[in-house]
């Protein structure tokens, strides 16, 4: 069903292949760049090749960065002996916006899921192992998602780096704050009596 | 009167076709979206089935921790034109000491990799479902004995396929077999005697050496079910079976299981000595 040129038809195809973007988006998307005054549209597309060009991944924990190495990995006021472990960058993003932070990180690029194929060998643990070899790290934070291929990770993680005499801790799970007890379902709230603490 | 048309188009008979429950194991998921996943779920009387969990990635889902992989639960779904909806979720067994232990959830993934590729969506399989909801209820009962469990429940799925492994006798001639260490053929799915394998030379490649040991966990696994267990400790024999049930089952569905890959890769993998327990 093509009612659009050739060109536009491309551009809705692309459009449509983005995460998030249906058919009736995509059309909609199309159609209003091609309503935009050049010099915008101009603008919008250099932005897209600019990241290509400039962003890529850190050289040292693999987080998006703009240089060599990202701006965390270069920031001297930082703890060199923690390094929090996370399955994305975007895990990064959320973590420091929290500001509870102040080490560095690790994005190992997923998490180990065998029924898909990923296994250590898929993920950045190798890298990983290079760094904590360089020395100064007394702690690994294991920080990958709470379901069941983070929690493999992190048990895995946990095999692998212990023999170095690393500690290794994870990230709680419990109750997400603000909300009523009795709306927690019987596994969070299971684990959230788990790791109870004193006051 | 509202309430009393219940027959018409789009009334609550219709609708309630729609609407089914049923128990089911989640084998697999996926992402989809920016908060969804996608589901592949073991039903028991519905067959394998991909239902939508909608939000469940987020942390405010009430879901979430209900519909994680291996959970067994109760769930009533919606079904889609495509695809099902999961609208509730109660859960059976979590399994959450299996995918707290990292042997214990590759085996279990390797289990549910088999149960996902040998169903087609919607064909009814209760006695799968029935053997994986064993076969996992057993890892956490019997955790040192991960490589058994898994081992077993795949000849029995095997069997229960139509599939049946010969392991009694010769599978090429029907003889006896020596006494000691034999020859497993993947092509006939069964061991094979000393004067077949002579001629058969054609089949070398896809023949494997068993030690005595092992055949007797072989033939003592086609005796028994899930839950029984050999006298003494099987150790490296149950070991070397499992390693061949993994063979004969890759070469039964012509594929690298996934699982069994991610499982070479790494160190050590299910060691029931080394467990420890
Ligand atoms: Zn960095
Ligand atoms: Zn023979």
């Amino acid at each position: 069903m093509t009612y659009y040129s050739g060109t536009l038809e491309n551009l809705i195809e692309r459009l449509c292949g983005l995460p998030g973007i249906g058919p009736k988006s995509a059309q909609r998307i199309a159609l209003y760049l091609l309503s935009l005054p050049r010099d915008e549209a101009v603008e919008l597309a250099k932005s897209i090749v600019d990241v290509k060009d400039r962003v890529r991944f850190c050289a040292t924990c693999f987080n998006i960065s703009e240089g060599e190495v990202c701006g965390i990995c270069s920031d001297e006021r930082r703890d060199t002996s923690v390094i929090c472990v996370v399955e994305e960058p975007r895990d990064v993003i959320a973590i420091e916006r929290s500001g509870a932070f102040r080490g560095r990180y690790h994005v190992l690029g997923g998490a180990i899921s065998p029924i898909d194929g990923v296994g250590p060998d898929e993920l950045r643990f190798t890298e990983l192992m290079a760094r904590l070899r360089g020395g100064g790290v007394s702690e690994i934070v294991a920080a990958t998602n709470p379901n069941a291929e983070g929690e493999a990770t992190a048990l895995y993680m946990a095999q692998l780096v212990r023999p170095l005499g690393i500690k290794v801790t994870r990230i709680a799970s419990g109750l997400p704050v603000g909300g009523d007890l009795e709306y927690a379902d019987e596994i969070t709230l299971g684990r959230a009596m788990e790791g109870r603490q004193e006051l | 009167m509202a309430g009393e048309d219940t027959g018409r188009r789009g009334g609550p008979r219709e609708r309630g076709a729609r609407e089914y429950s049923d128990v089911g194991i989640v084998l697999r998921s996926h992402k989809l979206g920016e908060s969804d996943k996608i589901l592949r779920i073991l039903t028991r009387e519905h067959g394998k089935r991909s239902a939508v969990a909608k939000g469940v990635r987020k942390t405010s889902s009430r879901f979430g921790a209900r519909l994680e992989p291996l959970t067994c639960a109760r769930l009533f779904m919606h079904r889609g034109r495509n695809m099902d909806t999961i609208k509730q979720v109660e859960i059976r067994t979590s399994f959450k000491e299996v995918r707290e232990d990292l042997d214990l959830f590759m085996c279990a993934q390797a289990m549910c990799e088999l149960a996902d590729s040998i169903t087609a969506e919607d064909e009814p399989h209760p006695e799968l479902f029935d053997l994986l909801l064993g076969a996992l209820e057993l890892l956490v009962e019997f955790p040192a004995r991960a490589a058994l469990t898994r081992a077993l429940f795949e000849f029995k799925v095997m069997s229960a396929s139509g599939f049946g492994l010969m392991v009694a006798g010769c599978a090429a001639c029907g003889g006896e077999l020596e006494e000691g260490e034999t020859w497993f053929s993947l092509h006939l799915g069964g061991n094979i005697c000393g004067s077949c394998r002579a001629w058969r030379a054609a089949d070398a490649g896809k023949l494997v050496r068993v030690s005595a040991g092992a055949t007797g966990v072989l033939s003592w696994m086609s005796t028994h079910e899930l839950g029984d267990w050999p006298d003494g400790p099987p150790g490296a024999a149950a070991r070397e079976a499992g390693l061949l049930m993994d063979r004969v089952l890759e070469h039964w569905m012509e594929r690298e299981f996934r699982t069994h890959r991610v499982m070479r890769s790494m160190p050590g993998g299910t060691d029931e000595d080394s467990r420890g327990r």
